[in-house]
């Protein structure tokens, strides 16, 4: 048997990585490493650059944390973000839209197209059961063909200036984004619906035998997912000011990789809006920091890859340690 | 020639075999019998290999034997039938048995079908099967797989067999043929060990019988020394009358729950019943014999094309899980892992989970009602104090796990409960603990109809005995009647009508065939359309553009198919091309041959797959996870690179693209040897047929031996040279490196391979026709589009369409397959 000291500290380590906050544990010990080496990385600007960046990437995330823990993936939200901002943008511009200068007709299409298509990816897994992974895999490329299609490829420009602040202005975006996490956060813990999508994640026929509407759960998870990428759309088109169709193109991996590295698990039935947000506050940071020190975007490519996998070992360890505590 | 010598192992200090010695000897049969939990299972993994001893001796005919591994036990004549059966149903019988010796034709690595065809069919002639030896094992009755598992022991010259609890499966007729079968192979010599709970079987078939309880050998003889109440009194410990708690309520005359001609064809045939106010109602059969399709259909999980269910008298005309738990009926099942509880989730998630709503105001869950409802419950069912409401459910012992699943139902106060095999896996203590609950229930009101295997529980807890043979009711008994023999007879006669339970309807099987064919009719489909629209495109030019075009996208899909059918993925397939691409440009740009750089590209292939397979297999990490990280480092350092700046190649290096071999277009060439590689690797090498094996039940697959690492490595390897290889291809006929290079090629190539048939799941997919047919598919609509004239913005929509639609069919004939599986295969959890 080992002394009592060395037991003790094995014990504070796992405590440690068993911690739900290891993730905001990591950021914080992170930026107060990089601190020295990163000149303005603590400026007043340069958080807010920060917090921006988090904004529009945690309301996608949050969207795909509810796919997640009901055992799915949508890998279509990239896609549902183009398309949304080209309808918001077709029904809102000042020279050919439907209802020129009409905010509220074009948020509202936008969210509607987030609805629409979180619904019909939900359809296809739960009415015609099929994969969630190449359902929303072929959803992406079509949703994006139509965005694509839909403009011809051009962007959009003149959308009302109204419009244009949600996104481009810091308050206005996190006063979106704490509405939706908020929301988000509530969902998932005090309401029925949160329990039930839980229990399908965890073990579907079961949730099914105890009573639980296993298609409807898992079709709202789908359609919040829908809801939260175009609620994303508007920030992200409000800061460009302009409708295009591949906006958002990029961050496909950024939104799982995440959720992934906050601790959701893609195994399902696990997960927290807090810990998404710790995923998005350390993918962001990782990026910030990384320009900060004038790296190509190429290295931060690297870099973000590595810490992926760096994160999916750790929560590969976490998960085992968890297993032995609980058979000791 | 086996002897166990004061054998002893504990887990977690808990011990399980206290030191349990007997021998068997040669050519004789010994019945192992004991409760669950006595220490069988444990003692035959020790014989296995896949437990350690902590102390005492195996001796095997003479000399010691210390099995480390299931290739062990094989190697020393030691073979084993468990009751889960080692068979992969996505492989041929043939396959089956040779699967860790196929044998070769002499001097290739190409597996000779012929003399395994024959030495197969010599093998199934000994167990006395007759099906061809390429059926698929899917298609074998579970009777006849279990035949199957013998003729490989056979194969592998065993001297002793295990054959551990093989007829719960089985239909009457099935057991008697694999009784006689073993009548013939104990007289050429072969000794058995035969674990079972029916005594009357170990009474019938054994030379010796040995008994265990709580991990100790208590009574080992011949056969003459035992009478049935003798061996239950040894494995229970004490009288089986003390064992049932007294009931001191009589049912009432009040009809809650009714069958009225239940029927669903192949399942049930015309149930009639009434389960009555306080009642317990059991219900007798074999497994097989619609007793637990009974309980599914009563509950609304499975379909019944006639008759009615009423509660109380009343009709329940739509009849769901839901709508049972409105009428207050509770259904327990069978399989509580995988129906009962979700193992991953806290104690409390899983006690609220049926009563939620009525915790719920409007979607809104009030938290401290919902504690204190849970926290009342689990003294009420006598749960584990120590376990903590926060922890996972799989942390509980077996009894534990079943208390909590009837708790979660009792907090919904049933008026009905339906248990099927309420005891099944968990020890003796806590099985006194569920009768008891089961008399609480009745004595408040309620009725319960318990569904078991276990004859003497029904008798010990039961008001009156339903008996189930072949999905009909063929007896009904009163508790002064309660007979075993009678019972028994009930549930083995031979019922009015001889069809065999279970048939697969031509219909099905065709439109099986013509789902399963979904991608080759479509590409007919395709190519008539285009035909018909576009009179150029069925000329010779426009086809071998189309081959020339789709061979780089088909390649990297053939690589694709090899780790989809390990039931992983490679999204980092694109990132490869570019970095190959990349390295290769640079070095063709400072003037170094053509060749090296082309085999420094496919070097990097090989590199960046075996970097993927081992952080799969090492860390542990899913593929999916793996791959992206990968995607995204190796597409930096590709931008690192050619540090983000586009190369053109020089015109000569174009021209590679454009030679020609005997005419053929040098792509077309490579394409088709590609292919030709990968269709003989999978369908007739080792490697190919363990890769369906792996992918199809990768812990089957580790049972049976097989290095589930080395083949992962080899099938990412393999993808990894294919898509340096399609990045070659592109390379040259692009010849030039973007920053753009090989992106998104990944989602084109799991496109392909899954329009070709192959699953996300793994076990199911070929390169030929399946995956080729996937690529040309994707390239002639393409094609076809631009000789249209069609609006290119229209190519991605038509074509993810297209691809929507093959996945669908898919998906469709994987479910017909598996709704055709799912009721001939149990599996009994322990």
């Amino acid at each position: 048997m080992s002394p009592p000291t060395a037991h003790r500290a094995r014990l504070t380590a796992y405590r440690f990585l068993l911690s739900e906050y290891l993730v905001l544990l990591l950021c914080s010990g992170y930026f107060i490493a990089m601190c020295p080496f990163t000149p303005g990385l603590a400026s007043p600007d340069n958080l807010a650059n920060i917090l921006a960046a988090m904004l529009p990437l945690l309301v996608v995330a949050i969207g795909q944390t509810f796919v997640l823990i009901s055992r799915g993936i949508d890998l279509s939200v990239t896609s549902t973000i183009g398309l949304a901002s080209v309808v918001g943008a077709l029904v809102m511009n000042a020279e050919t839209g439907w209802l020129p200068g009409s905010v509220f007709a074009g948020i509202a299409a936008m969210l509607a197209v987030g609805a629409l298509l979180g619904a019909a990816n939900g359809m296809a897994i739960t009415r015609l059961r099929m994969p969630p992974f190449i359902v929303t895999l072929t959803a992406m490329m079509f949703f994006s063909g139509v965005a694509v299609w839909l403009t011809k490829s051009k962007n959009i420009f003149g959308l009302p200036a109204a419009f244009n602040a949600i996104g481009a202005h810091v308050l206005p975006a996190l006063a979106v984004t704490l509405g939706v996490a908020g929301a988000a956060h509530l969902a998932l813990s005090r309401t029925l619906f949160g329990r039930w999508l839980y229990a399908v994640g965890h073990n579907e026929r079961a949730a099914h035998i105890s009573g639980v509407p296993v298609t409807r759960v898992t079709l709202g998870a789908y359609i919040v997912c829908g809801l939260c990428a175009a609620a994303a759309s508007v920030l992200y088109t409000g800061r460009l000011e302009t409708g295009s169709p591949t906006m958002g193109a990029r961050i496909l991996l950024d939104v799982i990789g995440a959720a992934v590295i906050g601790g959701t698990s893609l195994y399902g039935g696990k997960g927290k809006v807090l810990w998404t947000v710790f995923g998005v506050l350390f993918l962001t940071l990782i990026d910030n920091t990384l320009n900060l020190q004038n790296l190509s975007h190429f290295t931060i490519m690297m870099v973000k890859g590595t810490v992926i996998l760096l994160a999916a070992v750790l929560d590969a360890a976490r998960h085992k340690l968890a297993g032995r505590q609980a058979d000791a | 020639m086996l002897e166990f010598r004061d054998i002893r192992k504990s887990f977690f200090g808990v011990p399980v075999l206290k030191g349990v010695s007997f021998t068997v000897g040669a050519g004789r049969t010994v019945g192992l019998v004991g409760e669950n939990g006595a220490g069988k299972s444990t003692l035959m993994n020790i014989l296995g290999g896949n437990h350690r001893p902590d102390d005492g001796l195996l001796l095997l005919a003479g000399g010691e034997f210390e099995p480390r591994g299931p290739r062990d036990a094989e190697a020393a004549g030691v073979a084993f039938i468990h009751q889960e059966l080692n068979l992969f149903p996505n492989l041929s019988v043939a396959e089956n048995l040779f699967l860790t010796a196929f044998p070769h034709r002499a001097g290739t690595p190409l597996i000779d079908t012929t003399q395994m065809r024959e030495r197969t069919r010599a093998l199934l002639a000994e167990v006395d099967v007759t099906v061809s030896p390429d059926t698929l094992v899917e298609h074998l009755p579970t009777g006849e797989r279990q035949l199957v598992e013998i003729a490989k022991a056979l194969s592998l010259d065993a001297r002793l067999i295990i054959l551990d609890e093989p007829t719960t499966s089985l239909t009457a007729r099935e057991t008697e043929r694999l009784f006689a079968l073993m009548t013939r192979l104990r007289a050429r010599g072969i000794a058995m060990i035969y674990i079972s709970h029916v005594l009357e079987d170990v009474l019938r078939l054994c030379d010796d019988i040995v008994v265990l309880r709580d991990g100790e050998r208590v009574a080992t003889g011949p056969r003459a020394e035992f009478i049935k109440e003798r061996m239950v009194t040894l494995m229970v410990g004490r009288n089986i009358q003390q064992f049932f708690p007294p009931r001191t309520t009589a049912p009432g005359a009040e009809p809650l729950l009714e069958a009225v001609g239940l029927t669903q064809p192949g399942v049930l045939r015309d149930i009639h019943f009434t389960l009555r106010r306080g009642e317990v109602l059991g219900v007798a059969g074999l497994m097989g014999s619609g007793r637990s399709e009974l309980a599914r259909v009563l509950f609304g999980l499975d379909p019944c094309e006639r008759g009615e269910v009423r509660v109380t008298g009343r009709v329940l005309d739509r009849r769901s899980p839901r709508a049972c738990i409105r009428e207050r009926i509770a259904f327990l099942t069978e399989d509580r892992r995988a129906e009962g509880l979700c193992m991953e989730a806290s104690i409390a998630a899983n006690l609220a989970l049926v009563t939620l709503p009525e915790q719920a105001s409007l979607g809104w869950l009030d938290l401290d009602g919902l504690r204190a409802r849970t926290a009342g419950i689990r003294d009420a069912v006598r749960l584990n104090k120590s376990a903590r409401d926060a922890q996972p459910v799989k942390s509980l012992s077996g009894g534990n796990q079943q208390k909590v699943v009837l708790a979660k139902w009792l907090l919904a106060e049933p008026s009905v409960f339906i248990l099927d095999e309420p005891t099944r896996g968990i020890d003796i203590g806590a099985k006194t603990e569920i009768y008891a609950l089961i008399n609480d229930l009745v004595a408040r009101g309620a009725g319960v109809l318990v569904i078991s295997s276990e004859i003497e529980e029904l008798i010990g807890i039961c008001d009156r005995i339903l008996v189930m043979n072949r999905g009909e009711l063929t007896d009904e008994i009163a508790r002064p009647d309660f007979d075993r023999e009678r019972i028994l007879r009930a549930a083995l006669q031979q019922p009015r009508t001889d069809a065999p339970v279970r048939s697969r309807s031509a219909a099905r099987t065709g439109a099986s065939a013509l789902l399963g064919n979904a991608p080759l009719v479509l590409f007919a489909i395709v190519l008539a359309l285009f035909g018909v629209l576009a009179p150029q495109f069925f000329t010779a030019q426009n086809l071998t553009n189309i081959a020339v075009q789709a061979s780089s996208t088909a390649i990297v899909a053939i690589g694709m198919t090899f780790v989809l059918l390990t039931a992983g993925v490679d999204l980092s397939v694109g990132a490869i091309m570019f970095i190959g691409a990349a390295v290769a440009g640079k070095m063709v740009l400072a003037g170094q041959p053509f060749a090296l750089a082309l085999a420094a590209m496919l070097g990097i292939g090989a590199a960046c797959g075996a970097v993927n397979a081992l952080l799969i297999t090492r860390l542990g990490v899913m593929p999916f996870v793996v791959t992206l990280a990968t995607l995204y480092v190796g597409r930096g350092f590709a931008l690192w690179v050619t540090q983000t700046r586009a190369m053109n190649l020089p015109e000569s290096f174009l021209q590679l693209g454009a030679v020609k071999l005997a005419g053929i277009p040098l792509p077309i060439v490579l394409f088709a040897a590609v292919l030709l590689l990968a269709h003989l690797t999978l369908t007739c090498t080792t490697f190919g047929r363990h890769i369906y094996a792996v992918g199809a039940d990768p812990d089957a697959a580790l049972k049976a031996g097989l290095n589930s690492r080395r083949i992962l490595l080899g099938v990412y390897l393999v993808c990894g040279v294919c898509a340096a290889l399609g990045g070659i291809i592109s390379l040259a006929q692009i010849g030039a490196v973007s920053p753009k290079f090989g992106e998104n090629r990944e989602f084109t190539a799991i496109a392909a391979a899954v329009l070709g048939g192959a699953s996300l799941f793994g076990g199911r997919g070929r390169v030929f026709p399946g995956t080729v047919i996937g690529a040309l598919l994707i390239q002639s609509v393409e094609n076809g589009l631009v000789i249209l004239n069609a609006d290119p913005y229209l190519y991605p929509l038509i074509t993810s369409a297209i691809i929507f639609l093959a996945v669908l069919l898919d998906s469709l004939r994987n479910h017909m397959v598996a709704r055709l599986g799912q009721r001939q295969i149990r599996v009994e959890t322990a």
